[in-house]
């Protein structure tokens, strides 16, 4: 017989609270730590090498850290000024280093800014690829052994040093992925909520979270399942695995339509990627063949595996040996995860929207290291060192396989110009001289009003000493001045209206102005260059 | 001549064979001439019950055990001398064979083992078994049974028979009365019939103790003469309390055993205004500054008319940058309160904070070791949710015989009385009728309760309470776990009625917020924690010396809290839940809500009046944990009613001038406190949630704002009473799930169990 107290008790004991004081499996932090600090140094002198010397300042670098830049330094210091297009959480950790501008002006002329904190996230991401190394079941020395070969991956190592997203993106997933694997094999409600939180934070780095948080989820419902968690616990720790993510994707909609007035701006505007995409200026005969092409589209996301190998074998080892051992609880969460970005890319691909670049395969490499490692934690224990050599050598190949195939671009567009740069140590030339030159003059005149829009000509702002001498995008006015400058702006710096400067808001608003036609605009300077910019003087009868 | 002394055995004096001190270097003296005791022969002493204790040339000086029967009276005839008959208790003559035969190891070198000293306890009461049974009282399977029990658990027959109801208080005495030669009386419906007691005793003689004196040793004066003090006591082998009347009156001590019920029943009557008394002004005598009876001091009073002024003269000269300042320190202390509170609650997220009993600790507890436990159930207009308790508290897994409960019900509650009276409760619930005075609040109840608590130990629940099977056997062994200076451990509380509707769900989500992360977080950070209104289990001793619950403070529970940490005691969280039912209804909701807020504000206006010193006693750790918990418990429900309709104007664009108040930081400080605030709350109840393994609240708590905005009418609400009735008991409402809880056998939750 029931009664009310026994009641009570196993209506306790039916749903254990999640409790763990002690973490099996977490390594020790000094040893992370380590990892970090190395792999932190390592992408900060090699940032430094390729910023300073090889003169490597890619656009997507300098474009985030010349937004936080526009926050504190343009004529109206406002956050909004960080900009709707990209996720905000690069340009907004570059912020506090922007104002060291003073003190040591690269950090934001050339954006180095962004390589601090790009090395940041690689610090990060080895940690955590440490600890899911350990979580999936390697000892020390094969983690370490693993965790170096991935840190010394020359597409990880690139873009931990280089500034861009694309490392922040795959540390945070990584972060994220320890998070889940933690919930799934110990239940701990901490890690939950962290990977939770993490994704989230990716989502402030890049739109890519959103299919990956989608697919981890996945991973995780099929992982539960398959340990016959009951139904209401797959449900809430689904619920708190998605509601950070979700919330935050939901404020950035609410934000872009408070602020732009547009909810869905940074996916539409003329800014967004669609819109660069559409002026044709990625575009190559190879993607022609992609668009609407669904098999197509397929082998065009599956070919960049060639960007790390051992994912391919990785892979159909974690299906294989799902098939085999019966379900295995993490296999999902490591397949899924790996596919999720890709898969995406697929898709855009698919509907003519990706430029389908190197760098968006990126996920690939941790994929596929971890897959392996997945592997390896399964093998027995009396072949452990033999596997282990196999395991660290397809790994070294894989690397390897990541230089060659950067160097030779699988598809289309890659960052081939930069490796070989600095493979040959031979500096490029990039579009920041012409910058100066403009910046130089214009700082020449210090009477002149600037009107620019810092989509193409950012570098402009940068460069120059005195910043609020321009009318800059972010500008609550800009659109106002833009259309009527008449006694308001004494110029207009706009680059010539090919590829993406078709998108300039100046080309945008008077396509023929760059070409003369304006009546009210006077040429005033050129600066030839690769965006051949020029400067027209607004003449008193503009409206 | 022997038998003409004992013709009159109330003629014959009590001795006391125990060792005292003497004189000035308080020399330890055996009132036993051991030459003298070793006349008689070790067995046949022990076996009659006689002890020569000291001699004259003439006369034998002989303690015996009364009554006597033939033989004995043959062996003391047999010593021809002149015989001084002296009576002793059973204890006293045990112990002093135990001295002066000293082939019989001394007790005190000799450790017992406990189930030796059981085994002699329970040779002991047999006889009261015997003497129960020959008087046809109970059957012989009864006593066995109780014998059995005992023998594992401990306790004393006595006691162990009563709390199954087999057979009464007096029916003991009787027994008890019988086995020490002792006159029984029947204080209750005695002499007279009137069952008025106290009218009927002599009320000076109280005077010659404290109340305190005749409540632990379970006597009472009923007369004196020049024969000496009469006294009924429940136990009379209770020699310390006989020695220290004895030594209090200075005139010989005439001993009668009467019932536990008749005992309670003569001190409520003679104590009952002094029990009333102490119930409502024990702290405000003791601590004026620490009680809710004043809610503010001059001082509060004059710095809140400052402010106001201030305000006023703000607001006259400059509208703006006055709206401006009082803007900004509510978005800083609003930042500080979300930031502080969510470091607070990351941490138990992952760790075990509160205090875990294992079954292992369980078992390790010695059930002869466990000792009396109070339990009080206050209780007001209940009446229907009576049988849900007594199943509950029946079920409790704790020797009956050591429990102690008092139901406390108000005297005007006529109906609950009634019910309870008619439903014959078992022996070891008590109903304890309140009398009425003002004012009539949950916490007076309690401090009456406490004044007549029997128990070591004490915990409260409410009427429609269902603790888990083990919760005071897991206090217990959290107690002797824990550090010294703990004094209170609270159990964790939930709803079983969560799946009712979305304001269950709300509420029990809530509370799994506050009992399973907020309050293990500040257990483990060592900061004041506000206790649960039920399930709180305290050392007796110590919540007598901190003053108990102020009754004019409606969250007594919190101010409780905060006294204890003071007082520098620790209050532990303990893994181990009650099941209460969650209000269901809205209106009843908001009462209850507005209830708790409006103590919440009383608690800190009145720990707030000396914030120096305050800040003093409770360091700056716990200064800061006070201001957090207490004061950041209700200010964002204050507050967020403001924001909102700031929110809303400046949307619709209303009010033109909502972006003047924010200056850009300002406005970015909101911002976070608006959206890094909501989320964090959400995420946070929702892991909360998930740590009690109440999955399936955690979609619901998506809508949680819902739950926040109706927080907001509770607690303007409570702002606003505070002003106009700050002492009134905002009465929330049990049973509205009565139908589904009567059949208690299956709860329908239980289906819905995993």
């Amino acid at each position: 017989m029931s009664t009310l107290s026994e009641w009570a008790s196993r209506e306790r004991a039916a749903r254990p609270g999640l409790t763990h004081s002690v973490d099996p499996n977490r390594p020790p932090l000094s040893e992370g730590l380590a990892l970090a600090g190395i792999t932190f140094a390592l992408s900060l002198l090699l940032g430094l090498h390729m910023v300073l010397q090889l003169h490597i300042v890619p656009d997507d670098t300098i474009a985030r850290v010349a937004n936080a830049y526009y926050v504190l330094f343009s004529r109206e210091p406002h956050l909004g000024a960080i900009g709707f297009v990209w996720n905000p959480l690069p340009s907004l950790l570059e912020l506090p280093l922007t104002v060291l501008r003073p003190l040591w002006p690269p950090l934001v002329a050339d954006g180095f800014a962004g390589n601090i904190v790009s090395a940041g996230f690689a610090a990060l991401g080895a940690l955590y690829m440490n600890r899911i190394l350990a979580r999936i079941g390697l000892g020390r020395l094969w983690r370490l052994l693993f965790s170096a070969l991935y840190l010394l991956n020359p597409l990880i190592l690139f873009y931990g040093a280089n500034g861009m997203s694309d490392a922040m993106m795959v540390a945070t997933f990584l972060a994220a992925w320890e998070g889940a694997i933690a919930y799934l094999q110990h239940r701990r409600l901490g890690s939950l909520a962290a990977a939770a939180l993490w994704l989230a934070v990716a989502f402030l780095i890049r739109y890519e979270a959103v299919p990956f948080a989608f697919m981890l989820a996945g991973g995780m419902l099929l992982g539960l399942y398959w340990q016959r968690r009951p139904a209401p616990e797959i449900e809430g720790a689904l619920t708190i695995f998605l509601t950070p993510i979700v919330y935050v994707g939901a404020w950035w909609v609410y934000m872009n339509w408070l602020i732009m007035k547009n909810p869905l701006y940074f996916m539409n505007s003329a800014y967004g990627n669609a819109s660069s995409v559409g002026t044709g200026s990625y575009y190559y005969f190879g993607l022609a063949g992609v668009t609407h092409h669904l098999l197509a589209a397929f082998l065009y996301a599956a070919q960049f595996a060639l960007l790390f190998w051992p994912v391919v074998p990785g892979a159909i080892g974690a299906l294989l040996l799902m098939r085999r051992k019966g379900r295995s609880s993490l296999g999902p969460l490591l397949l899924l995860g790996t596919v999720a970005v890709a898969g995406l890319q697929m898709l855009m691909l698919y509907l003519g929207k990706s430029a389908g670049w190197d760098r968006f395969f990126i996920t690939y490499v941790p994929g596929g290291f971890l897959l392996i490692a997945f592997l390896f934690s399964h093998v027995s224990v009396h072949r452990r060192a033999v596997a282990g050599i196999a395991a660290a050598l397809v790994l070294l190949v894989g690397d390897v396989g990541t230089l060659v195939a950067l160097q030779n671009p699988i598809l289309g567009h890659g960052d081939s110009v930069y490796i070989a740069s600095v493979l040959s140590s031979q500096p490029i030339s990039s579009g920041n001289g012409q910058f100066r030159t403009i910046a130089s003059y214009i700082d020449a005149h210090p009477r002149l009003v600037v009107l620019l829009d810092t989509f193409s000509l950012w570098g402009v702002v940068l460069a120059s000493r005195n910043p609020k001498q321009f009318v800059i995008t972010s500008d609550l006015n800009f659109q106002s001045l833009l259309h009527y400058p008449g006694g308001r702006v004494s110029s207009f710096l706009v680059p010539q209206p090919k590829g993406i400067a078709q998108l300039d808001a100046i080309n945008r608003a008077y396509p023929k102005l760059w070409s003369g036609s304006v009546p009210w605009a006077r040429l005033v300077h050129q600066f030839p260059g690769p965006s051949h910019v020029r400067l027209f003087r607004i003449t008193p009868n503009a409206p | 001549m022997i038998d003409q002394v004992l013709g009159d055995l109330s003629r014959i004096p009590l001795v006391s064979l125990r060792p005292f001190r003497y004189g000035p270097r308080a020399i330890l003296v055996d009132p036993i001439d051991s030459r003298a005791a070793q006349l008689l022969d070790e067995h046949g002493a022990r076996e009659h019950g006689l002890l020569i204790y000291a001699q004259t040339p003439g006369s034998l000086y002989v303690a015996a055990r009364l009554p006597m029967n033939d033989t004995a009276r043959g062996v003391l005839k047999a010593l021809g001398r002149r015989i001084r008959l002296a009576q002793a208790t059973s204890a006293d003559l045990a112990a002093a064979y135990d001295r002066v035969y000293p082939s019989h190891p001394p007790k005190q070198s000799a450790k017992p083992s406990a189930t030796a000293s059981r085994a002699k306890a329970a040779v002991q009461k047999i006889r009261i078994g015997d003497l129960l049974r020959q008087g046809g009282k109970l059957p012989a399977a009864s006593i066995d049974e109780a014998l059995q029990s005992q023998a594992t658990d401990g306790g004393r027959l006595g006691w162990l028979l009563t709390s199954r109801n087999e057979v009464t208080y007096l029916d003991v005495a009787e027994a008890v009365a019988e086995q020490h030669g002792l006159p029984f009386v029947d204080l209750l419906n005695g002499e007279g019939g009137s069952s008025a007691v106290a009218s009927r005793l002599d009320a000076t003689l109280f005077d010659l103790m404290p109340e305190s004196f005749w409540r632990s040793h379970l006597a009472v004066p009923i007369g004196r003469s020049r024969l000496g003090l009469r006294i009924a006591m429940v136990d009379p082998e209770d020699t310390a309390a006989a020695q220290s009347l004895q030594a209090a009156s200075g005139v010989p001590l005439r001993l009668a055993v009467t019932g536990y019920r008749d005992v309670l029943a003569a001190l409520e009557e003679h104590y009952q205004q002094e029990y009333t008394y102490r119930s409502l002004a024990d702290l405000v005598q003791r601590r004026p500054e620490d009680s809710a009876h004043q809610l503010l001091s001059l001082l509060q009073r004059s710095v809140l008319i400052a402010i106001v002024i201030l305000l006023a003269i703000g607001m006259a000269v400059a509208v703006m940058p006055t709206l401006t300042v009082v803007n900004a320190v509510l978005g800083v202390l609003y930042f500080w309160v979300l930031v502080h509170k969510m470091i607070l609650l990351m941490r138990p997220t992952d760790e075990l904070l509160e205090i875990g009993i294992t079954q292992e600790d369980l078992d390790a507890l010695d059930p002869a070791s466990l000792p009396p436990y109070t339990v009080l159930v206050p209780a007001y207009r209940e009446a229907a949710v009576l049988p849900i308790l007594t199943k509950a508290l029946t079920e409790l897994d704790y020797p009956k015989d050591r429990l102690d409960v008092k139901l406390l019900l108000e005297e005007d509650d006529l109906e609950t009385i009634d019910a309870a009276k008619a439903m014959r409760l078992p022996n070891y619930i008590e109903i304890l009728v309140v009398p009425p005075s003002q004012p009539k609040t949950k916490p007076k109840a309690c401090n009456y309760g406490l004044s007549h608590a029997r128990g070591e130990y004490l915990v409260i629940y409410d009427a429609e309470d269902i603790p888990e099977r083990d919760q005071l056997k897991k206090a217990i062994a959290a107690f002797r776990k824990a550090p010294a200076n703990v004094s209170c451990v609270q159990a964790k509380l939930s709803y079983f009625n969560w799946d009712q509707n979305i304001l269950t769900r709300w509420f029990t989500a809530e509370y799994a917020a506050w009992f399973d992360l907020l309050l293990p977080a500040l257990h483990g950070a060592r900061l004041p924690i506000p206790l649960g209104g039920t399930s709180n289990h305290f050392l007796v001793r110590t919540l007598v010396d901190v003053g108990a619950w102020d009754p004019y403070n409606v969250a007594e529970d919190a101010d409780l809290g905060i006294r204890l940490y003071k007082a520098g005691y620790q209050t532990l969280v303990m893994d181990s839940t009650t099941y209460e039912e969650a209000n269901s209804d809205f209106v009843n909701w908001i009462r209850q809500r507005s209830r708790w807020v409006k103590g919440y504000i009383q608690t800190w206006f009145v720990h707030m009046r000396h914030p120096v010193r305050l800040y003093r006693e409770l360091g700056p750790k716990g200064f800061l944990g006070f201001q957090l918990v207490v004061g950041g418990t209700p200010f964002p429900f204050l507050v967020n009613p403001l924001y909102w309709l700031m929110t809303t104007l400046w949307f619709l664009s209303l009010w033109r001038s909502v972006p003047l108040i924010f200056p850009s930081w300002l406005y970015y400080l909101a911002s976070i406190n608006l959206f890094a605030g909501n989320f964090s709350f959400i995420f946070i109840n929702m892991v909360g949630a998930a740590r009690r393994g109440d999955w399936r609240l955690i979609k619901y708590e998506v809508a949680m704002p819902v739950y926040w905005s109706m927080m907001s009418v509770a607690a303007w609400k409570a702002a606003l009473q505070l002003l106009t009735r700050p002492f009134y008991w905002e009465k929330t409402e049990h049973g509205l799930l009565l139908e589904t809880m009567q059949g208690a056998v299956q709860p329908p939750m239980q289906q819905e169990a995993p």
